[in-house]
Parts: C-alpha cells; structure tokens; sequence
C-alpha cells in the first residue's frame, strides 16, 4: 500500500490542502478526508452526502465508490470538492 | 587652503573606466556577472548617476543619521512604550525584523557585486555606498531587535529566521537569492534597485514609519525613515541604467527583468506589507488600505516612472491591480491559521468595526472573505477552537513558495497554474508565477518548496507537528492568537455566547 499525495480545494474555501489518501482508498474516502479539512472548519456544515469531487481541470464527478487510481487520480494530482445540489443556486467554483 | 567644489573635480576622479594590460577586458569583466548582454562601452560611458556623493560626505552624513538613530532610541528606552504598546504592534516589530533584517544585510553582496561588476564608474560608486549603507540597515535593526528580546523570545527570529526552515524563510530566501543575490550586475541594477528597491521599499519604510510614528513607536519609526535615506539614494542605481538600455536597443531585455523582478518583489511585500497595513495596525491607528498605499506609491509613482523612461508597464499590469484587491487577504487567514509556523503572534483582524472598515475598503469583503471568517469565529465560540488549527499543510506555489490561494467564490484557473516539466508537476499561485518559471525552468525547476521537502521525507514524522519542528519553531516560539480570541467575543452579550 502507498500513499497518493494530492492537492484538494474546495468550493468557496481559499486554499489548497494536501491530502495523502492510500492507493486502495475510495473516492468516497478522499472525500471524506478532504471534507473533514474544510467542512465545519472553513463552511458551515454540510451533509455528506451533497460532497462530490473532480479534476480540478475537469467538470464531471468522480464515481464515489471507484476506487482513486481506478477513477483516474495519479500522484499530485489536483481534485477540487464541490457541492450538489448547490445549496445556493449555481456552484460557485 | 581652499577645497575644491565637488563638481569641480568628481567627474574626473570617478572616470576609472581604466583599460587592462594585464588581463582582457572580457576577463576583467566576465559577461556572466556583470552584463550579460555586452552592451557596448560607448553605450556604458552615457551612465550618469542622478546623486553624486564623495566618501568624506558620505560617511560624514551618515554618521549624523547614525547618532540621530540611537540617540532617539536611548531617549524612548525612557519610557514605557513597549511596555503600553500591546501585542499587535509587538507583532508588526516581530514581523518586520524576522523579514528584513537579515534580507537587508544580504543585499551588501548584491550591492558588491555591482561595485565590483558595473561597467560604469559612477554604478560602482553608488554601489560601494550602497554596501555600506546595508551593513548599517543590517546592524541597526539587529540592535534594535536585540533589545527587545527582553519582551519576548519571538524577537529572536529577527537573527534565527533566514537560517531556518521555516515557510517564510523559504519564501524569503528563494526571492532574495532570485531577485538580487543570484544574478549579474545588471539585472541585480534591475531587479534589486529598481524593481524592489524604487518600487517597493518606500512603501515598506514610509508607510510603516508612518504607522509607527501613529501608535507611538517613535524609535522605530525614526530608524525605518533613516534608512529610507539611504535606499532611496541607492534605489537610484537602476535608473541611469534602464535609461541607458532603452535608449540603445536594449529594451526588450530591460523590460523583462523589470516585469519578472516586480512581480516577485510583490508577492514579497503583499504578504509584508498587505497583512501588517489592513489587519495587524489597530484599526484607530490605520491611515490608509493597502490597496490605497499599493495605488499611490505603485500604481502612481512607480507606473509614472516606468513610461517617463520609455518602459511599458508590465504586461500583467491589468491582472496585478486586481490582485490587490485579494491576495493579501489570503495571506492574512493563511497567517492566522497556521499561526504556529510563524515567529510572531497573529492578530486576526476581524473584529466587528475591523470587518465594517475592510468591507467599505474592500467591497464585497464580508460576503468572500467574511464567511470563512464567520465559520472560524462560530468554531471559537462554541469551544472548539481544535477545529481552527490546520491537520495538513497547505500547498505552496512552486515558484513563490507562498501558499496558493483565491478569493472564496472565485474560480481557480487550472490552465494558468499548472505545468508538468521533465515529469514533475508544478503549480502556481497565477499565470504571471507560470510566465516568470517558463522564462528560465532550468533556473527554478530545482527549487524545493516546503511541500516537496516534505514529499521527499525530509520531515519527519510526516505530520503538522513534524512539521512545526522541522521549522524551526521550539513551542515558545510558536504564533498564537494575538488576543486570545477576544476578536470572536466582541460585541456580543455574553448570554447570546453562551447560547450558542
Ligand atoms: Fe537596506
Ligand atoms: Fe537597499
């Protein structure tokens, strides 16, 4: 097992986390790693379940359940967080 | 007996343009450190230095300021200002001292290298004065640093810090080494005396002796104005020169080292100067924002300047007068939150009458910026102020060694930030950062930020922690919240807390 350093942003917070996820990780387990950084830290809570993640370069989600590598994440990668539905209208990054 | 005038015989006693019998010119002056372009001598005889000054005047003048200096500093030690003054201005001394003095004592090589390697007689005059004077800046601030340990053991990093591992110290270093320590005599001319020093300083210096002098800080402040003498003698090095360049079809290459040298002084003193002018100044003490200070003393004075001397303005100008309205205000919360890497308490600035002056200096404040804030502040209120220290470290721009940050709500731009070069991925704070690197990659491409040295296993153990130690920080050290959270408390009634 290796660990997968990335780079994580999230919509409507300010800076970029790293985040090492190990390479069996899920993406729905990035997520919850990654949120627990920002969500109720930097935002007010949000329900898990409206977190998804992409590419930062890329518009579509991840699968939740596809495992990170599967799914197309590679060593210092960058993935953003955003949320669905937006809660206020359109998403903001 | 009567002593010449000056000008009846500097011109003559300057002229040292000698020619070698022993060596060849190119050995006397290798192109590498001195100029790299080979502008022809006839080109070099047309430097004239705008402030003539012999030694005897020189030392004469600055042994006045020298005494001017410490004799106000002896007549405030009277006094209990420091006592009186409260944490944040501790912080802003803090602050600058860690950031400056040693920077300012480096530059004495950048200034020798242009009193050894100028092509003209007049540069390495200047420049020899100009190595004095950063022996002085150095020692003086060093002293006053010193004196103030007394306060607090923070006041150490004014002599520790460059020699660390810290982030800042990274960042600094890796500015100083690419804008004036690493280059040749011309593009330092640029780079350090135009770029930093024309550009930059003044806002540093005047501005801060300003704020000093507001809360009360007479010492400090006659000692950062008496250095300003000195850099803006000196900060006139590179203006002959540039003038020269355009002048003899060296434009293009003039310009290029003014908008490289610019861009990474900017970042240098957004996170000096933004941070301390609108967050750390108690808010009754504030003349102005930054962002009015940057439109003075930058967009004015140093655009006016640029065009009077045939440059354009750099090509991202447009894209840098809307970055003053942010990026500060990034380093801010990253200074706030990851105040344990720091050598100096954090005041977080935000407070309810602070927020109302930011969101009228700053409109729409309260609705980007204001809401991490909101969070953060609902956090400390409600006793979990765990959540307000970092798990991870946050990713720095690969060339700038800064955290990469945007403005809440605004979108990042993955096209301009990111490039893989020789397989290694890079990732900068904006396209200008991506610019600079793709100038020169063989230059930069090496670099370790403090996120590659942690990836390269160099921290250990490999966690916040390990990191703070691998910084430098013993826990004495370490940043804190400069008011023990009142910030969060202000303005409300204690039972609406407790509600909460
Ligand atoms: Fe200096
Ligand atoms: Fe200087």
């Amino acid at each position: 097992m290796s660990d997968l350093p990335l780079l994580v942003s999230c919509e409507r917070d300010f800076l970029v986390h790293l985040v090492a996820v190990p390479s069996e990780a899920r993406v729905c387990d990035l997520i919850e790693a990654a949120a627990s950084l920002v969500v109720g830290v930097h935002l007010p809570d949000m329900p898990a379940s409206s977190i998804r993640l992409r590419k930062i370069d890329r518009h579509e989600a991840l699968p939740g359940d596809a495992n990170v590598v599967d799914a197309g994440i590679e060593p210092m990668d960058w993935v953003h967080l955003f949320f669905e539905p937006a809660s206020d209208g359109k998403p903001l990054q | 007996m009567t002593l010449l005038q000056r000008s009846d015989w500097y011109d003559v006693a300057r002229d040292t343009n000698w020619t070698p019998s022993f060596v060849a010119e190119a050995e006397l002056f290798p192109s590498d450190i001195s100029d790299p372009f080979d502008m022809p001598k006839a080109a070099w005889a047309e430097y004239d230095e705008p402030y003539k000054v012999s030694y005897a005047e020189y030392v004469k003048v600055q042994r006045e300021k020298d005494a001017g200096v410490y004799a106000v500093n002896t007549a405030a030690a009277r006094t209990r200002f420091m006592e009186e003054a409260g944490q944040r201005w501790h912080s802003v001394l803090k602050l600058h001292f860690g950031a400056v003095c040693l920077a300012e004592s480096s530059s004495q090589i950048s200034e020798g290298r242009m009193a050894r390697f100028g092509r003209a007689p007049g540069m390495r005059n200047m420049a020899t004065f100009g190595l004095l004077d950063e022996i002085r800046h150095g020692q003086a601030q060093l002293y006053f640093a010193h004196e103030s340990l007394r306060y607090s053991p923070q006041f150490n990093f004014a002599h520790k810090l460059l020699g660390t591992q810290e982030w800042g110290a990274i960042m600094t270093r890796s500015t100083l080494d690419d804008v004036f320590l690493g280059r040749d005599a011309v593009t330092t001319a640029i780079m350090l005396t135009f770029a930093f020093e024309t550009g930059f300083t003044n806002m540093q210096f005047i501005g801060l002796a300003g704020d000093a002098a507001e809360a009360g800080d007479t010492s400090f402040s006659n000692l950062i104005s008496s250095i300003q003498t000195d850099e803006s003698r000196h900060a006139q090095i590179g203006a002959p020169l540039l003038k020269l360049m355009v002048k003899n079809g060296y434009k293009a290459e003039a310009q290029k080292a003014v908008d490289i040298g610019f861009w990474r002084t900017y970042r240098f003193f957004t996170l000096l100067t933004g941070t301390v002018i609108d967050y750390f100044m108690p808010l009754e003490k504030r003349t102005s924002s930054f962002k009015e200070f940057m439109e003075e003393w930058i967009v004015d004075q140093f655009e006016r300047t640029l065009l009077d001397m045939g440059l354009d303005l750099p090509w991202y100008w447009d894209f840098f007068l809307e970055d003053i309205n942010s990026f500060h205000h990034g380093m801010q919360i990253g200074w706030w939150l990851y105040r344990d890497t720091v050598w100096f308490d954090v005041p977080a600035g935000v407070s309810p009458a602070e927020r109302e002056w930011l969101e009228a200096k700053y409109p729409g404040w309260n609705d980007s910026w204001g809401r991490l804030w909101d969070q953060i502040g609902e956090n400390i209120r409600a006793g979990k102020t765990d959540l307000t220290v970092p798990k991870t470290l946050p990713v720095v721009c690969s060339f700038n060694n800064l955290p990469l940050v945007t403005t809440p709500g605004k979108s990042w731009d993955p096209q301009g930030q990111m490039l893989t070069y020789k397989g290694k991925k890079y990732y900068f704070q904006s396209h200008v950062e991506k610019w600079i690197f793709e100038q020169d990659p063989e230059r930069y491409a090496a670099h370790q930020t403090l996120i590659d040295q942690f990836l390269a296993g160099k921290i250990q153990p490999p966690n916040y922690e390990g990191a703070l130690n691998y910084m430098g920080l013993s826990p004495v050290e370490r940043g804190k919240d400069a008011e023990n959270y009142a910030w969060a408390f202000a303005g409300r009634e204690p039972r609406k807390m407790a509600a909460e």
